[in-house]
C-alpha cells in the first residue's frame, strides 16, 4: 500500500515534543479501544435502535454527536464501528505481518535467487491497486467481516515483507549474525534467536503506519458498501448513510469522519515518531552532521569590542581576518566545539596552510567563514574581515553582495562541487553574468578565456559538457575558474587535491599558485598534508580539535615543530623513496571527540611525551622563545634545534601499528 | 538503453501477466456454480450450459487464460455478460474520462506541491513548514472517501461553489465539463500533494547540503534562484519514483472518487460490473488498469533520464 512512502522519510524530530506527541496519539488509539471494548457498557444507546432521538437533531447534551436519518444515536454507532474497524486493522495487520514477515525474514537472510523471486512477486503485487483488488474479491466472495479480514491482511503482506527484509538485510550482515552463522548454527536457530529481534522494532512502527492503512482501506469498501452489512455500523458506511443529508445535518457525517481522521493520523504520527527514534539510534554510529537539517543562513554576533591586531596583522589590512571565532554543534553526544576559539589572518597576496587531520576543524571554519555551515549549530560567533572590512555583523543579504565578488570557493570533492545537471558553461556563464553584469556573448568569451587559463583543453567542448563527463582533474579547474571568474581577492581551497590523482595534484597545486601570484591574490590552502602545504604556503596554522596548537611561517613550522603534535603530522608522511605503498601513516590512536571539553591538553590522550600537566591544564597559544614569530601550545614543547635533534617519538609509530 | 530497457519491460510484462491471470481467477471466488451467481437461480438449464462455455468454464484455466490472452491481444476482450457489449467498446468510452481526471489531479497535485516544497525546503524549522508538516500528515491520513464527501458536501452544497450534480462531457461545452472534474480532481489531488511535497522536500534537503549549492551561496546567487534553478531538478528523482508508484493508490482513489461525483469513468464501470458479476467486463477492466501502471512507469523512466543527464537509458 504506497501511502506508506511518503511518510517513512521522517525528519529527526525535536524530543521532547515528539514524546507529548507521542502520548496524546496513544491517548486517543487507548479512548478509542476502550470506546469499543466498552461500547457495551457505557451508558449508550442501542446504536441499531431508530428514533431514540429527533432524526438529523445535531448534537445535544442526550445525544453528543447527534442522531442520524433514522434517529439513531450516532456515538452509539461511532462506538460500535470502532469495533469493526480495530478488528479488521488489527487482525488483517497481524495477519499481513506473520505472512509479509516469513516472506521478508527468509528473502532478507537467504538472499541469492531466494530474494530475487520472493521480492519480484512482492512487487508485482504492491504494484496493482490493493483497493481494486480488495473490492472485487469482496463482491465476489461476499461481505462479510470474515472475508474483509482476509482479504485485507493478505494485502498487506508484500509492504510488511517489504519492511522486514529490509531490516533483515542490515541485521544479517553484522558480525553477530555472521559469526553464528560460521559457528555452524541452523538457519531457524540464528533466524529466531539474532535475526528477529533485531527486526522487531522497524515492523512495529511500520504495524502501526499499517493499522491505519487498513482501517482506511475497510471504511472505504465499507463506504462502498462492500464491507460488514449492515445493521452492524461501521464508520465508512455512516459517511455514506450520513451524506445524502449532509447539508441539514452534517454532524452525521463529520462525527463518524472525524473520529476516523484522528485515529488514522494517531497511528501515522506514532510511526513517524517511532520511525525517527529508531533512525536517530541507528544513525548515532553515522557522522551526527548527516541526519541534521541544514542550518539556517546562521548570523554571525560581532564581539562587543572593536580593532585590535590579529597574529600582528591589523584586520583592516587582511585579505581575510578572524578572531575567536566558535562553531558549536548539537549532536546526540552533546555540545560538539568543531571550531574553539580560532583567529587567523591573512595579508593579501598571501598564501596561509591550514593543516589538520579530518575533524580538526578546518573545513568547518572555511564554511563557518562563508556562512554555509550545515548541521544543528548551536553557538556561531566571533569576528571576521574579508578584504578589509568586518562582515560578522552583516544581514545574510549583505554579506552574500559583500563576499560574492571578493572570494572563491573550492571544495574537495569535485564531484559534487558542480551542479550534476547543468551543463559546464551554463554554471559557468551564469556565475560570471551575475557577479559582472555583462552581456551574453561577453560572459561566453569570458568562459572559454577562463577555461584556457586554467590549463583545460578545447574549452569550447566543455563548456558544452555535464560535469560528469569531465574526468576529476578536470573538474577540479573547472571549480578553480569559477573561484577566479570575480577576480576574488582571497581563494578558500578546502582540500582541493585530496580527491585527484597524485599526477594531478601536483598540476592543480601549480595551477592555484600561478594564480594566486599572477592577480596577486591571497591564498587559503586547507589540506591534511603538512609537507604538501609548506611548499606552497608562506604560513602554516596547525589546527587539531578545533583549536589551532601551532603557526608560524612555513619553513619554520615544517623545519622546527615544537608541537609533537605538528611532527608527528610530519612524520606520517611517507618519504618520496617508498610512495605508493603507504599514502598516510595514521597518528596513533583516536583523537577525543570534541564533544569532550574537559580540561587539558587536547592531544594528551595521544602524545608520546605527555606528562601530568598536559592531562591537566590547557596550554595556551603562545609565542615560543625563538626569534622567528612562532606559535604554540604545548607544555612541553620539543627542542627548538630541529627535526634530526628531537627525541625521536618511535612509540608514535608503534602505535600507529597497534591503531590501526 | 536497450538492456535496461528490456529488462524494465520485461519486469512490467510480469506485472501484466501476473494481474491478468489473478483477474481470471476472480471467478474461482465465486461460491458455488458461477452461472447460478451470473444467472440466479431460476435460469434455465439451457442458459446456463451456454453461459459455462461462453465463459470458457469447460476448459482449465490455463487454456482459458491463453485463449483470453489471444483474443485481448487483438484487441477483443469479450463481450459483456450483463449488458451484452463489446467490453473492449466500453472501456475505451470510459477511459478517456478517469485518464482525464488523473491527469487534472497529478497536475494540481505538482502545482501545489512543487511551490510548497521549493519555498519551505531552505528553512526547516520556520512556522510555514511546521503547519506544512502538520497538514500533510492530515491531509495523508484522510481517506479519500471522507475527503470527497466533505468537499461535495461544504463547496458544492452548503456554498455551493460548483455544480455536483454529475458529470458533463466535453459535448456538454468544455466549462460545465471542467466545473464538473473540478471538485474530483481537487480531491484526488489534495491526497497527493501531502507525498508529492514530502518527498520532494527531503530531497530538496538533501540536495541543498551539497557542494554545489553550498559554493552557490558563497557566489551570490538568491534565495530564490538557489532554490529553484539550481536546487530543483537534481531533487526530482524521488518525485517522479513516486509519481510512478502512487499510480495504484490514484486509480483505488479514482474508483471511489468516481462513485462520489457520479462520473461513468473507469472505476464506476468496475465496481457496476463487479456487483453484476460479469466477469467478463471486469477482466478486460482490470487489464486496462495494470496496463496505464505499467505505462505511467515506463513514462516515468523516461523522464528520470530527461531531467538528470547523469542517467543513460
Amino acid at each position: 500500500m504506497s501511502t506508506s512512502i511518503g511518510l517513512r522519510r521522517a525528519r529527526a524530530s525535536h524530543a521532547p515534543r515528539s514524546r507529548l506527541l507521542l502520548w496524546l496519539c496513544a491517548a486517543w488509539v487507548v479512548l478509542v479501544i476502550g470506546l469499543a471494548l466498552l461500547a457495551d457498557v457505557l451508558p449508550l444507546a442501542d446504536p441499531t435502535e431508530t428514533l431514540v432521538g429527533d432524526p438529523r437533531s445535531g448534537p445535544s447534551s442526550d445525544h453528543w454527536l447527534g442522531t442520524d436519518v433514522l434517529g439513531r444515536d450516532v456515538l452509539a454507532r461511532v462506538a460500535h464501528g470502532a469495533r469493526v474497524s480495530l478488528v479488521v486493522g488489527l487482525g488483517a495487520t497481524l495477519i499481513g505481518l506473520v505472512l509479509g514477515g516469513v516472506i521478508g525474514l527468509l528473502a532478507g537472510y537467504f538472499r541469492g535467487w531466494v530474494d530475487t523471486v520472493l521480492m519480484t512477486v512482492v512487487d508485482a503485487a504492491l504494484a496493482f491497486p490493493s483497493l481494486v483488488v480488495a473490492l472485487l474479491v469482496v463482491t465476489f466472495m461476499g461481505p462479510s467481516l470474515l472475508n474483509v479480514l482476509l482479504v485485507l491482511g493478505i494485502l498487506s503482506a508484500p509492504a510488511a515483507a517489504r519492511v522486514v527484509r529490509g531490516g533483515t538485510l542490515t541485521v544479517s550482515r553484522r558480525e553477530f549474525v555472521t559469526a553464528s552463522r560460521a559457528l555452524g548454527a541452523r538457519p531457524r536457530r540464528t533466524i529466531l534467536r539474532e535475526v528477529l529481534p533485531n527486526v522487531v522494532p522497524a515492523t512495529l512502527s511500520f504495524g502501526f503506519l499499517s493499522v491505519g492503512l487498513v482501517i482506511v482501506a475497510e471504511g472505504s469498501l465499507a463506504f462502498l458498501g462492500l464491507s460488514v452489512r449492515p445493521p452492524t455500523p461501521t464508520w465508512g458506511a455512516m459517511v455514506e448513510e450520513g451524506r445524502a443529508s449532509f447539508e441539514v445535518d452534517p454532524w452525521a457525517t463529520l462525527g463518524p469522519a472525524a473520529v476516523m481522521i484522528l485515529t488514522v493520523l494517531a497511528m501515522n504520527l506514532i510511526h513517524d515518531v517511532m520511525t525517527s527514534d529508531v533512525t536517530t539510534l541507528a544513525e548515532l554510529e553515522v557522522d551526527p552532521d548527516e541526519s541534521v537539517p541544514l542550518a539556517s543562513f546562521e548570523e554571525l554576533q560581532p564581539s562587543s569590542d572593536d580593532g585590535g591586531l590579529v597574529n600582528g596583522v591589523e584586520p583592516s589590512d587582511a585579505a581575510l581576518a578572524v578572531e575567536d571565532l566558535r562553531v558549536t554543534f548539537d549532536t546526540p553526544f552533546g555540545p560538539l566545539y568543531a571550531v574553539n576559539g580560532v583567529s587567523l589572518a591573512v595579508r593579501p597576496g598571501q598564501t596561509l596552510g591550514i593543516v589538520g587531520e579530518s575533524g580538526s576543524g578546518k573545513s568547518v571554519l572555511i564554511r563557518s567563514i562563508l556562512r554555509i555551515l550545515t548541521g544543528s549549530v548551536r553557538e556561531h560567533r566571533g569576528r571576521v574581515w574579508i578584504s578589509g572590512s568586518q562582515v560578522s555583523g552583516l544581514s545574510d543579504e549583505e554579506f552574500s553582495t559583500h563576499v560574492r565578488d571578493r572570494t572563491g570557493t573550492i571544495f574537495q570533492d569535485t564531484s559534487t562541487g558542480l551542479n550534476p545537471v547543468r551543463k559546464v558553461g551554463v554554471q559557468l556563464r551564469e556565475v560570471i553574468r551575475f557577479q559582472t553584469g555583462c552581456s551574453r556573448d561577453e560572459a561566453g568569451a569570458r568562459a572559454r578565456q577562463l577555461l584556457q587559463d586554467v590549463g583545460l583543453s578545447d574549452p569550447d567542448r566543455r563548456l558544452r559538457q555535464y560535469p560528469h563527463q569531465l574526468s576529476g582533474g578536470m573538474r577540479q579547474r573547472v571549480m578553480i575558474a569559477m573561484a577566479l571568474a570575480c577576480d576574488p581577492e582571497v581563494i578558500l581551497a578546502d582540500e582541493p587535491t585530496t580527491a585527484l590523482d597524485v599526477t594531478v595534484q601536483d598540476q592543480v597545486l601549480q595551477l592555484l599558485h600561478e594564480q594566486h601570484e599572477t592577480r596577486d591574490t591571497a591564498l587559503v590552502l586547507v589540506s591534511h598534508d603538512l609537507p604538501l602545504v609548506a611548499n606552497w604556503a608562506d604560513e602554516v596554522v596547525v589546527m587539531y580539535l578545533g583549536r589551532i596548537v601551532e603557526s608560524g611561517p612555513a619553513d619554520e613550522v615544517l623545519a622546527h615543530p615544537r608541537m609533537p603534535y605538528t611532527k608527528a603530522l610530519l612524520d606520517a608522511v611517507p618519504s618520496p623513496f617508498d610512495e605508493g605503498t603507504a599514502r598516510l601513516k595514521a597518528i596513533g590512536g583516536q583523537p577525543p571527540r570534541p564533544t569532550d571539553a574537559g580540561s587539558g591538553c587536547a592531544f594528551a590522550t595521544r602524545c608520546p611525551f605527555v606528562q601530568d600537566k598536559c592531562r591537566q591544564e590547557t596550554p595556551p597559544l603562545l609565542q615560543g622563545d625563538g626569534p622567528v614569530r612562532h606559535q604554540y601550545a604545548c607544555w612541553y614543547p620539543l627542542p627548538a634545534t630541529g627535526a634530526g635533534g628531537s627525541p625521536e617519538p618511535s612509540t608514535l609509530h608503534e602505535e600507529a601499528h597497534h591503531g590501526r | 538503453m536497450i538492456g535496461f530497457l528490456a529488462t524494465r519491460g520485461l519486469r512490467l510484462f510480469a506485472v501484466l501477466v501476473v494481474v491478468s491471470f489473478l483477474a481470471q481467477l476472480l471467478i474461482e471466488l465465486l461460491p458455488g456454480d458461477p452461472t447460478t451467481a451470473i444467472l440466479g437461480l431460476q435460469a434455465s438449464p439451457e442458459a446456463r450450459a451456454q453461459l459455462h462455455s461462453d465463459l470458457g468454464l469447460d476448459q482449465d484455466p490455463v487454456s482459458r487464460y491463453f485463449s483470453w490472452v489471444a483474443a485481448a491481444a487483438q484487441g477483443d476482450l469479450g463481450t459483456s455478460i450483463s449488458w451484452g457489449t463489446p467490453v473492449t467498446d466500453t472501456i475505451l468510452e470510459r477511459l478517456p474520462i478517469t485518464l482525464e481526471l488523473l491527469g487534472w489531479s497529478i497536475l494540481l497535485a505538482l502545482l501545489i506541491a512543487v511551490p510548497l516544497a521549493v519555498l519551505t525546503a531552505d528553512r526547516p524549522n520556520a512556522w510555514t513548514n511546521r503547519i506544512a508538516a502538520v497538514s500533510s500528515l492530515t491531509l495523508i491520513s484522510t481517506p479519500v472517501f471522507i475527503l470527497g464527501v466533505l468537499l461535495a458536501g461544504v463547496v458544492g452544497l452548503k456554498l455551493g461553489w460548483v455544480d455536483v450534480s454529475g458529470y458533463v462531457g466535453w459535448d456538454g461545452g468544455p466549462g460545465p465539463h471542467l466545473q464538473s472534474l473540478a471538485l474530483p480532481a481537487v480531491t484526488l489531488a489534495l491526497g497527493q500533494v501531502a507525498m508529492y511535497y514530502r518527498m520532494l522536500q527531503s530531497d530538496l534537503l538533501r540536495t541543498l547540503r551539497e557542494d554545489y549549492l553550498l559554493l552557490a551561496r558563497t557566489r551570490g546567487f538568491g534565495r530564490q534562484r538557489i532554490l529553484w534553478v539550481h536546487a530543483l531538478r537534481p531533487s526530482l528523482t524521488s518525485l517522479l519514483t513516486v509519481l510512478g508508484l502512487t499510480i495504484g493508490s490514484l486509480i483505488g482513489g479514482a474508483v471511489i472518487i468516481e462513485s462520489i461525483f457520479g462520473i461513468p469513468g473507469l472505476g464506476r464501470l468496475l465496481i457496476n460490473a463487479s456487483l453484476a458479476r460479469d466477469f467478463v467486463m471486469v477482466q478486460g477492466v482490470v487489464l486496462v488498469i495494470g496496463l496505464t501502471y505499467v505505462v505511467v512507469n515506463l513514462t516515468v523512466d523516461f523522464l528520470y533520464a530527461a531531467f538528470d543527464p547523469r542517467i543513460r537509458l
